[in-house]
């Protein structure tokens, strides 16, 4: 029960969207796919729902190729900014027309959770705010019977208080229906807790793809003079640096040159999934660094 | 409980920490059931698995014990194991350490045991 | 099964659309009339017969086809959020229109009986009967042959305006905009042009109207209603296999976003 994405190519005009992409979405995993604007993440949504087809390489679901194969696409959702619902619709219809469609979907749960959001069912689809919008959309992805739920900024236009509620409400539909979820946001540090493993996307090409826990234990600010810090990091895989007055910080990713000893003067400390995603994606190509 | 997500210690560890604390300062008192994986999860925004995980580690220390079908409860002793451990930690952390630091500040043991009494006598 | 989902749910949106077609139908065709004699014309007498038209239903059902039909993007997109494929998306739509177009013939059919019996007793109960109606000697039969070539011709004309909507939904509202409005300003000089070289005699038009003429079972010494009715169920099922054929192939194409 997996998704194995191979090759994957999407190539629009002259411009490489996604290139080559290899990776596998385990069962019962929340993910986070990080990336800059631009980096291809809609993109490789897109792809693995079908709602475009690659230029090559292939998605397959449990090893059924998800080209037009209603059974694969039927154990996903995406939930993207994109509205792909009758505008003129209710909220409460739109519930409907995914009960049909996908043949399962918790009308009861999506009920209490319009209640919880203060979202009245009866509202048009084209009279709703994005925030409301993007609320509507998470309430189809949590009330509906999928294995893997993709969401694409799904916390657009919600305030403080709806996003916390959110996040209470995915761990709470995670434990008591386990389920893939990919989430792709721009707050890191909102989700950097929540989620097991990490995707990482740069100018089209997967560059990360582990688990956050050992992605962390790999991720090190080196602090001290700059003479001691190049010397001790040197070989190592530098993603970054910054420098305040005479304390010089390079920032590593991958494993430390293990039998050098730590001189007096250096700091070694371990930096969190914000940090790292920001050193990592702020580099010019920053693709070829790892 | 409380989270420094800041730290560099990995989060697992944390929430083992955190649940170990709570329990020595009788926060969850024995005999009594600590929160379920999904609470603190859903709580302070931690995947499922993290926490699970900083459980297991309870779990196996004996802290904590799985009663079927209603969750997790302190077990019997449990304070006083984290006692012990903490008293094993004091004298690795701060007893060797002290004693270290004295030797190169030529402090003898008498003037050692002199300083930990004039200590006490402070609090 | 994922089909029957995507018919059910197509053609309950469907056919709630086209009951709106039909009062909408209704009320343009029938209402306005009579409430613009009730406002300013009350010196004649109300004349239901003169306003109600022979062909109201099918005016109503023919427009909502070409509309339905050739909508494409917005069911696609729709089925695809809700992870049903474009092969679908195509069959459960022909389905659909299939539904709608017999079930619609069998009103306008009894709409026809209804005209002829109420209103006009001159009008016609079916659209081509006035060229297969007396098809054969018997009149239940070639009432049904009739109402077969009608059914068939629907299946085309919609069929022609799901592969004109597939196309257009491949391009982006820009450039669709420009082939809706540039491709009817390009036929309207076309037929300038072609008036201005005397149109009847170049070769084509010849060829256009033998054409004609076989597809519609027309012969020189013909008499009304009894065309050739075999000729045009096989130049229809096969002109209809055709388009079927390239219109799957487009919908195959379609995309999100475009």
């Amino acid at each position: 029960m997996d998704i194995q994405v191979t090759n994957l190519t999407k190539v629009f005009g002259h411009k490489v969207v996604l290139k080559d992409v290899n990776l596998t979405i385990q069962p019962n995993t929340i993910y986070g796919l990080l990336g800059r604007n631009g980096a291809g993440k809609s993109t490789l949504f897109n792809l693995l729902t079908n709602r475009l087809n690659p230029t090559s390489g292939n998605v397959l679901v449990d090893g059924q190729l998800n080209k037009n194969h209603d059974q694969a696409l039927g154990r996903m959702y995406l939930m993207s900014e994109a509205n792909l619902y009758p505008p003129r619709s209710r909220v409460s219809e739109v519930f409907e027309l995914t009960e049909t469609l996908y043949g399962q979907f918790d009308q009861q749960l999506a009920k209490q959770l319009c209640q919880q959001f203060d979202l009245d069912p009866r509202v048009r689809v084209n009279k709703l705010s994005t925030g409301y919008r993007s609320i509507m959309k998470l309430i189809v992805a949590l009330a509906v019977d999928v294995d893997f739920v993709f969401l694409d900024e799904p916390t657009l236009g919600l305030d403080a208080n709806h996003r916390e509620l959110f996040y209470q409400l995915l761990i709470e539909n995670y434990s008591q229906r386990p389920r893939t979820f990919v989430i792709s946001t721009h707050l890191i540090e909102e989700i950097a807790n929540m989620v097991e493993r990490v995707f990482v996307l740069q100018n089209g090409q997967l560059t990360v793809d582990d688990s956050t826990e050992a992605i962390l234990a790999q991720s090190y600010a080196i602090t001290g003079p700059k003479a001691d810090v190049t010397a001790y990091t040197a070989g190592t895989n530098i993603i970054g640096q910054d420098q305040l007055g005479h304390l010089y910080v390079d920032y590593v990713y991958g494993p430390l040159i293990a039998d050098r000893p730590i001189p007096d003067t250096v700091t070694v400390d371990h930096i969190d999934l914000q940090k790292l995603f920001v050193t990592l994606t702020s580099q010019k190509g920053g693709a070829d660094a790892i | 409980m409380q989270f420094n997500f800041d730290s560099t210690e990995p989060l697992y560890l944390q929430v083992a920490d955190q649940l170990e604390d709570a329990i020595f300062v009788a926060t969850f008192v024995e005999g009594e059931q600590v929160p379920s994986t999904t609470e603190i999860s859903k709580q302070f925004h931690i995947n499922p698995a993290t926490v699970l995980k900083g459980m297991n580690i309870l779990v196996e220390n004996g802290l904590i014990e799985k009663r079927r079908g209603l969750g997790m409860f302190v077990t019997h002793g449990a304070r006083e194991k984290i006692q012990e451990k903490r008293r094993q930690e004091f004298y690795e952390q701060y007893v060797v350490n002290l004693v270290l630091e004295a030797q190169k500040l030529a402090i003898n043991e008498s003037t050692i045991l002199e300083m930990v009494k004039r200590g006490f006598k402070i609090t | 099964m994922r089909f029957k989902a995507a018919f059910h749910y197509q053609l309950k949106s469907d056919v709630q659309a086209l009951l709106w077609f039909y009062v909408w139908g209704i009320a343009g065709i029938v209402v306005i009339p009579l409430l613009m004699w009730l406002l300013f014309d009350r010196s004649s007498a109300y004349n239901l017969n003169a306003t109600l038209p022979n062909a109201l239903t099918a005016i109503v059902l023919t427009i909502f086809l070409i509309a339905y039909g050739g909508n494409t993007f917005d069911g696609f997109k729709v089925l695809i959020q809700n992870g049903i494929g474009r092969k679908t998306y195509f069959w459960s739509k022909a389905a659909v229109m299939a539904t709608i177009i017999i079930a619609g013939e069998v009103v306008n059919a009894l709409y026809g009986l209804f005209y002829v019996a109420v209103v006009d007793s001159r009008g016609t109960v079916l659209a081509f009967q006035g060229f297969y109606g007396k098809a054969t000697a018997s009149p239940i039969v070639s009432g049904l042959i009739t109402f077969l070539i009608t059914v068939l011709f629907m299946f085309c004309l919609t069929m022609t305006a799901m592969f004109a909507g597939s196309v257009l939904a491949l391009f982006s509202r820009r450039t669709q905009l420009i082939l809706l409005v540039g491709i009817p300003i390009l036929l309207f000089i076309m037929m300038f042009a072609a008036a201005a070289i005397d149109l009847p005699r170049i070769w084509q038009f010849t060829w256009l109207s033998t054409l004609a003429e076989w597809v519609s079972g027309y012969h020189p010494n013909v008499q009304a209603g009894t065309f050739n009715a075999g000729a045009p169920l096989i130049s229809g099922l096969i002109y209809l296999g055709v388009m079927t054929g390239a219109t799957y192939a487009v919908n195959l194409k379609l995309k999100y976003p475009r």
